[in-house]
């Protein structure tokens, strides 16, 4: 029970934070109507409406939140019912609502369903004598009858979805990031496939590379334009490395 | 690649050529359809079905099957080979590639110019492009300019085309000594997935369309901006 009494606490905590800040930009807006009317641009209205449409959808956000209590549950008791001027409820509502009277809250202190939906009621009710019970339960146990089966087509339904969904997300890879910049890399630089097949001038820088992989230091240096053919050589075989 | 509108746009070009104040008009007034818009990805082979499926019914003319191709690729580079290796792209050279289509041999050779990507906040990978049809000499030609082969591989898949997008879905082979056309060696066990539209550099808006497929084609396949110099 405290605990549901905790909760109701914080989420109308929230929810009055959400109205205060909304409060707080109509009153920015009207405040900007009035002091420059025309002569400012649209755009600004514009952003100003969409503040508090955004403030708006974040209320109705906490409204509809699952730690949110169902407020239509709950019933507003009225404990004082005076049509004197309240000077704390003057103070609380910023000059707006004097008192707690039918005048100013005529909804919270209604004690009888309005008017057409009174009359709906008495309808049914009329509707209700004129049939008789045994009809009536006859008609209750088949309404039933078909509501159950509406609800089991729509959970098998939603079952054979729910398993569709959840075998579709463990559908195999059907593609990889590693293969597309393989082949990519293939395509524009020939990283992977540049080949085998020599150009015509490289068997002849060929055994230079070994001669000199045989040769001594000394030797090694003295050929140092051989060096650089080993580099050339080795330059055009990268998949060697 | 083998592709009709392609093939009309490289006409216009060559045709610009041989009128040579066309040309630089139509280079002022850049006219000229040279950029491609490009984003690339791949499918593995085991969802290339899915995907075919998928690209057929998102592409025009959905009630024939794909074209296929098969493609033989050979990559010259042309720079001065005696000059000393300085980091960057002047020493790295100029790739001329060469391809030849192995189904068709009727079709001409295309000579294939490719640039850097450009810098910049672009929607899809934005390149310079040039394609001629050449005659089948075109290798010889090449090397007669000094320019070296680098590499070659062969190239076997699908191409559809949306509106001006172009959709190519291919699978890559090694080329070498001892493989025959029949058995060829597969880079990897995936198909590269590209598309890719030939523009102007006034018509930028067309990376939108390339976009909005693109997404239409998550998650099985994901198409990206790369760089291949930075992969």
């Amino acid at each position: 029970m405290q605990r549901e009494e905790r909760a109701l606490d914080t989420a109308l905590e929230a929810i009055m934070q959400r109205v205060v800040d909304i409060k707080g930009s109509l009153q920015e807006l009207l405040g900007k109507i009035e002091q420059e009317g025309e002569r400012s641009d649209w755009p600004s209205y514009l952003n100003a409406y969409s503040v508090i449409s955004a403030q708006i959808y974040t209320l109705m956000k906490v409204l509809k939140n699952e730690k949110t209590p169902v407020l239509r549950n709950y019933l507003t008791l009225p404990l004082q019912l005076s049509a004197d001027t309240d000077d704390k409820l003057l103070a609380a509502t910023e000059g707006r609502v004097p008192s707690f009277s039918h005048d100013f809250v005529p909804n919270l202190l209604r004690t009888k369903p309005e008017p057409d939906v009174e009359a709906r009621h008495l309808a049914l009710e009329a509707k209700m004598a004129q049939v008789n019970q045994d009809t009536a339960q006859k008609q209750i146990n088949i309404h039933n009858k078909v509501v159950k089966h509406v609800m089991e087509m729509v959970n098998t339904a939603r079952e054979e979805w729910e398993t569709e969904t959840s075998s579709r997300q463990t559908h195999a890879q059907t593609c990889s990031l590693n293969e597309t910049q393989i082949l990519v890399a293939a395509l524009g630089t020939g990283k992977g496939i540049r080949v085998i097949q020599q150009p015509p001038q490289q068997p002849q820088a060929r055994p230079q590379p070994s001669a000199a992989q045989q040769a001594t230091p000394a030797q090694r240096k003295a050929v140092s334009s051989v060096k650089t053919n080993i580099k050339a050589a080795s330059g055009m075989h990268p998949y060697g490395r | 690649m083998k592709h009709e509108g392609r093939s009309r746009q490289n006409l216009k070009v060559i045709m610009a050529v041989s009128h040579n104040e066309n040309i630089e008009a139509a280079l002022k007034s850049q006219i000229v359809p040279d950029q491609e818009f490009l984003l690339q990805g791949s499918v593995m082979d085991n969802s290339l079905g899915v995907l075919i499926d998928r690209l057929r019914g998102l592409c025009d003319n959905s009630d024939v099957h794909p074209e296929t191709f098969h493609d033989h690729e050979v990559v010259y580079i042309l720079k001065d080979f005696n000059a000393p290796a300085t980091p960057g792209p002047a020493s790295q050279g100029v790739m001329l590639r060469v391809r030849r289509a192995v189904d068709r041999p009727d079709l001409p050779h295309q000579l294939r110019y490719v640039g850097y990507p450009e810098l910049g906040n672009y929607p899809a990978l934005l390149r310079n492009c040039l394609d001629v049809p050449v005659s089948s000499n075109v290798r010889e030609f090449l090397q007669e300019l000094g320019a070296k082969l680098d590499h070659e591989f062969m190239a076997k898949g699908y191409i559809m085309k949306k509106g001006r997008i172009k959709v190519t879905v291919f699978k890559m082979y090694k080329m070498g000594p001892g493989m025959t056309k029949e058995n060829l060696e597969p880079m990897t066990m995936s198909h590269l997935v590209e598309l890719s539209v030939l523009t102007t550099k006034t018509d930028m808006s067309v990376a939108d369309d390339l976009r909005a497929l693109a997404d239409q084609l998550k998650p099985l396949v994901q198409l990206e901006r790369i760089d291949y110099r930075r992969v």
